[in-house]
């Protein structure tokens, strides 16, 4: 990284790109390192542009698909090609690295994921489509009738957060279905989804098409008010603002879970449990924050700190730690948290080995590990944004209701009928069977396929289709 | 020989001490003063009339905005104006707990009316047209003292009335004000559609909401000379959006306070918002900008916390302190405490939150 830390010092400009192309504004913002420097003045979007942008949206046609891809696949290159902003993407990857927390080959793994974000995103949105719709009504006319794939509003605004740069790739499949898109980055890592709109005005989208526009809390309500539909990413309290609405898709926690039948418990299955706890950090909704084990749990808590601790080694004060580098004050916060909320719970590893300083300035955080008693312990759905599991026991008498309320679960077991079980509980978005809980790509459902939050069918029928039915 | 109060409110230069020490005779005065201050006075722990010697000392005052809220309106009207017509009693908006209770006498009204159409003229107001209020009414000053003075400007008003409280309700209690303020631009719009508005008066996020409309900007554009921004902060961007909006309208940002009876006069009236100067009336309306630590002013340059008095027949307002910061700027040559720049709110004051809405 030593050409990228050149530049890694200066403050870089990330004005808005507006509905007519690019304008700071007097409010400005520092985004902050987690070592504390200065990294980017950010200007933030008053409500009126922020409307103002959004009925330009409105107003304004949709590139043809064909074009949305070509513009896409081309968008893909420059984002990793393309000096943007001043930032060539090894330079833009040390700005994200040092304030998303992630180390340095994760934010590159990560901001590359992107890429293939932006490329895929057609293939990706097209998923969701149903055997039995078409994607333009000029097909279904040729033939003899058929549900036509459709959108169900013509703007959306995507409220982002910060955990990963990834945290794009859902507006880009709204993007590629036709949507124009208003993009409110997270204010802790706005660099980006700046790079990604800048890269796709590079590529032809015109400015119309996805706009840039950082706003405070305060600015949200206008996004949201503007536009037809929206993806608001965030916690409990997003989840019960917004959750009940129609129009916004509430990205919500993630309350992940693995559960360890008998005969997983051993040492091949560790690997991928820790995998599962610490990949991408530890900050993501598909990190494994719960586990349940039928056995001798507390054994098998041993054993995962074991590998865990050996996993940080000597990496937590490099370029290559564990878990995710955060400020000397979310540390103290988070930690401070867990001393008080986890007393009844059992520290498998002690939590002053939990925060430790970097050279480099940050905290660097995890892994934690924490045994309860009872599988139905409260504890269990903590999820904080490091690698922090809580090992509880778990037998096939007390079926689903532990594993409740989940992003994914891992059940690493042959019952088949706990498998159906889990699959039919509503409260769980995603099962896995003895597959990592990190293990995913951009074209399995996540909170189900977008597409079916941004797409309707409707019937087309043309005159080539003969008599009534009736 | 002592010169009363009443005949130095009406005196053509006016020494800001010595109508000081008249206002406090006035006021603390049996024959003069109101019930209110009469009753305050024996639990000051000082002598009003030998231990306020200048403006300055104002601050030793206590805030009176709580019996603004609790007492009989008979009790704040100072009994030397006994025989006068009843005065006009106006509220403030409630942003920060229940409505206070303001006085206008008719002598202040009159005073005030003056000033005002003087400065609206000096700024370019197209006297004579058309001019759109949509600016509080009711229990507020606003909606009634620009009804005055669109009479003295020789302008037809038309007017729609905003309810301030009810827009900080829907918002505190979590739910959009969107459908109030669609209400609110539908009678806008039948207004700005059909006749020709060369004058609008409104707060910045109802104005920002008309701009959404091609249908009403369009005519706004081609008719509205002046255009005036009040009852809600406007930040510099939002600001820059509307004037690029409406080219060669003559553009104010009007900051005021109904705890001090008016707004403040701007130094310059045809100055572009971003820059604006706002002055108190010395000796009437007085602002100082305080650090609100230790009480003390500001450097000049400086943000601090609005302290705003009032010091008239009608009222004794001597240290009320305001919601918002300002940057401290040296007050007119022979004008007592300072004048502000950058008005804007602070973030919670007195425990309540701070609700800014549409007003």
């Amino acid at each position: 990284m030593a050409a990228a830390d050149d530049k890694a010092g200066d403050v870089v400009a990330l004005p808005l790109l507006t509905h007519r192309g690019v304008r700071s504004t007097r409010a400005q913002e520092i985004v902050h390192a987690v070592d504390g420097s200065p990294l980017a003045s950010l200007s933030l979007s008053p409500d009126l542009l922020t409307s103002q942008s959004i009925l330009a949206q409105k107003d304004a046609a949709p590139l043809p698909a064909h074009e949305r891809a070509k513009c896409l696949a081309e968008a893909a290159q420059r984002f990793l090609d393309d000096v943007i902003g001043g930032l060539s993407f090894k330079e833009h990857c040390a700005y994200v690295n040092r304030v998303s927390g992630h180390n340095v080959p994760v934010t590159e793994q990560l901001s590359r994921a992107v890429a293939a974000g932006i490329a895929e995103a057609p293939d990706r949105a097209d998923r969701a489509r149903p055997n039995g719709s078409l994607r333009s009504w000029r097909e279904a006319v040729e033939g003899p009738g058929s549900g036509v794939w459709t959108r169900r509003g013509e703007t959306l605004a995507a409220v982002l957060s910060g955990n990963a740069p990834t945290i794009q790739n859902g507006w880009l499949q709204a993007l590629a279905l036709g949507y124009r898109v208003a993009v409110r980055p997270s204010r802790r890592e706005p660099f980006t989804a700046y790079r990604v709109i800048a890269a796709l005005r590079a590529a032809g989208f015109r400015d119309t098409d996805a706009v840039y526009l950082p706003t405070t809390h305060a600015g949200v309500p206008a996004l949201l008010g503007r536009a037809d539909l929206a993806l608001v990413y965030g916690g409990d309290d997003v989840k019960s603002r917004y959750g009940s609405s129609p129009t916004v898709k509430v990205g919500g926690p993630g309350r992940t879970k693995t559960l360890v039948g008998s005969g997983y418990s051993g040492a091949s299955s560790l690997g991928g449990i820790a995998e599962s706890v610490s990949a991408l950090s530890g900050a993501a909704c598909v990190n494994t924050t719960a586990v349940l084990v039928e056995g001798d749990h507390a054994r098998f808590a041993a054993d995962l700190a074991g590998v865990l601790r050996e996993r940080a080694g000597e990496r937590q004060t490099t370029a290559q730690h564990l878990g995710p580098r955060v400020t000397e004050q979310a540390a103290e916060a988070l930690i401070g948290h867990l001393r008080r909320s986890a007393s009844r719970a059992h520290a498998v590893i002690p939590l002053d080995e939990v925060a430790v300083p970097h050279p480099d300035g940050g905290v660097v955080l995890g892994p934690a590990v924490f045994t309860v008693d009872d599988p139905h312990d409260g504890l269990l759905a903590t999820e904080l944004p490091f690698p922090c599991v809580w090992v509880a026991p778990w037998t096939k008498a007390d079926g689903v209701a532990p594993l409740r309320n989940s992003l994914v679960v891992n059940a690493m077991t042959d019952d088949a009928d706990l498998i159906d079980a889990l699959l039919h509980e509503p409260s769980i978005t995603n099962v896995h069977v003895d597959a990592p809980t990190v293990h995913s790509d951009g074209n399995l459902p996540h909170e189900g396929y977008l597409g079916d939050f941004l797409m309707r069918n409707k019937a087309v029928v043309g005159s080539r289709t003969g008599a009534p039915s009736h | 020989m002592v010169r009363s109060l009443l005949d130095l409110e009406n005196a053509a230069t006016i020494d800001p001490e010595e109508y000081l020490q008249a206002a406090l005779r006035w006021h603390f005065s049996e024959e003069t003063g109101s019930r209110l201050w009469l009753d305050l006075a024996g639990q000051l722990g000082f002598d009003p009339l030998t231990d306020i010697r200048s403006f300055a000392d104002l601050g030793k005052f206590p805030d009176i905005a709580g019996h603004l809220r609790d007492r009989p309106v008979a009790d704040l009207i100072p009994k030397g104006l006994a025989h006068e017509p009843a005065p006009s009693v106006f509220e403030t908006g409630g942003t920060t707990g229940s409505p206070k209770r303001l006085v206008y006498t008719d002598r202040w009204v009159q005073r005030a009316l003056a000033w005002k159409t003087a400065e609206l003229k000096e700024a370019g107001f197209p006297a004579g047209e058309p001019w759109l209020v949509a600016m509080p009414a009711g229990p507020h000053a606003f909606g009634n003292t620009t009804r005055l003075q669109a009479k003295a400007l020789g302008s037809v008003l038309h007017t729609v009335d905003l309810d301030p409280r009810w827009v900080k309700k829907l918002i505190a209690s979590g739910e959009s004000p969107g459908t109030y303020v669609a209400h609110l631009v539908d009678q806008l719009g039948h207004i700005i559609r059909t006749q020709n508005i060369a004058a609008l008066t409104t707060t910045p996020p109802i104005l920002s909401e008309l701009l959404l409309h091609e249908g009403l900007t369009e005519p706004l554009r081609r008719n509205l000379k002046y255009l005036a921004l009040a009852g809600a902060h406007l930040d510099d961007d939002t600001c820059e959006l509307i004037a690029d909006a409406l080219p060669g309208t003559v553009i104010q940002n009007i900051y005021g306070s109904t705890m001090v009876l008016t707004t403040a006069k701007l130094r310059t009236p045809t100055a572009p918002p971003l820059s604006a100067v706002y002055e108190g009336y010395s000796p009437f309306v007085v602002f100082t900008v305080l650090d609100p630590e230790t009480g003390e002013p500001v450097a000049y340059g400086e943000r601090g916390q609005v302290r705003m008095t009032h010091v008239s027949s009608g009222m004794f307002i001597p240290n009320n302190l305001e919601r918002d910061s300002a940057i401290r700027v040296p007050a007119a040559e022979g004008s007592v405490g300072d004048a502000l720049q950058s008005p804007e709110p602070l973030a919670a004051f007195d425990g309540e939150p701070v609700i800014q809405g549409v007003y």
